[in-house]
């Protein structure tokens, strides 16, 4: 900052001082800070704004809980035994599912990305390695 | 006459009555500061006194690394900072009632003083304290300590908690501020000096 403005400044206010309080304010000042020194200090306590605002979070906390949707539980498909899974000739979805897997094999082994698919297709391996041969 | 970090260590070893000689020798000071920022004596006597109580009880704890007086105004600054922070939203919500500004600054003879200072008097004071009061409170509090009390820098820093540079950089808004509200006394200042 410019000094002259600091100077213009203290000349504006040299010969300002702060105002003494009322002399009758100040005649017992020592024996209240006394008096308000031997009460035990009082434990957190919330003022009404505080309370007030915690109130509003709580209830608005609350309303978007009750609004929010409700997620279902995933879905996992029941295991179907191994036995039926080979055959799996008698149910159209098991062959439908078998054939898809094995284009998808395909179609990772055409682009080199075959590697480490087998340990997710860990119950599978048999299939998979019956339909390379095939 | 003991100074200031006397009466603290003669506390600390356990005499009660060289505490109460510290709240007389700075309740003065104590009340003025917290009417520039408060703005009305029965609040700043509320807030003097509860820092004058937080500093009893953290006393035991000062290690006499700076002047008790600037140890003490942090505290004070803090309490009233607090204070205002409740008032404000009290005055947001409408439950407390309106402050009326009050003149906290008077004249006083003083070589320093410039000859326009001398010619617009009182309604300077009035006008003065009107453009401190309209400063927000850290550049309340640093103007004041600053040019009103003229504390130095490092002091202020230590007493407001902010780096020196911060200190520097406070102050300089805070002369924006307090020019653009009394821009006409201070051309009549450019005149006559």
């Amino acid at each position: 900052m410019d000094d002259r403005e600091e100077k213009k400044i203290e000349a504006l206010l040299g010969g300002v001082r702060l105002k003494r309080p009322p002399e009758k304010l100040m005649e017992n000042y020592v024996s209240e800070v006394r008096r308000k020194i031997d009460v035990p200090p009082a434990g957190p306590a919330f003022g009404l704004a505080t309370a007030f605002l915690i109130a509003v979070a709580a209830v608005g906390l609350a309303l978007w809980l009750h609004q929010a949707p409700v997620t279902q539980p995933r879905q996992v498909a029941p295991e179907v035994p191994a036995a039926d899974r080979l055959s799996g000739g008698e149910t159209g979805d098991s062959k439908a599912s078998f054939e898809e897997i094995a284009d998808e094999w395909l179609i990772l082994q055409m682009l080199g990305e075959d590697q480490g698919v087998l340990d997710a297709y860990d119950p599978l391996e048999g299939d998979l390695e019956f339909l390379a041969q095939a | 006459m003991k100074d200031d970090l006397e009466l603290v260590a003669e506390f600390q070893r356990g005499n009660q009555r060289a505490f109460d000689e510290l709240v007389k020798r700075h309740m003065n000071k104590a009340m003025q500061l917290a009417y520039v920022v408060i703005g009305n004596y029965e609040d700043a006597k509320d807030v003097s006194q509860e820092a004058f109580v937080k500093a009893y009880r953290a006393l035991g704890s000062f290690r006499a690394q700076s002047k008790f007086s600037t140890w003490f105004y942090r505290v004070l600054m803090n309490t009233a900072k607090d204070f205002l922070r409740q008032r404000n939203w009290k005055k947001f919500l409408r439950w407390d009632k309106s402050e009326s500004m009050e003149n906290f600054f008077e004249s006083v003879e003083d070589a320093r003083q410039s000859p326009a200072r001398e010619l617009l008097g009182a309604e300077l004071d009035q006008k003065i304290s009107r453009a401190v009061a309209k400063l927000p409170f850290k550049q309340q509090c640093v103007f004041t300590l600053r040019f009103i009390e003229g504390l130095p820098l490092k002091e202020i820093a230590e007493i407001t908690g902010l780096a020196e540079g911060s200190v520097k950089a406070t102050i300089h808004f805070a002369v924006q501020k307090f020019k653009q509200s009394l821009f006409p006394y201070l051309k009549e200042e450019v005149r006559h000096g």
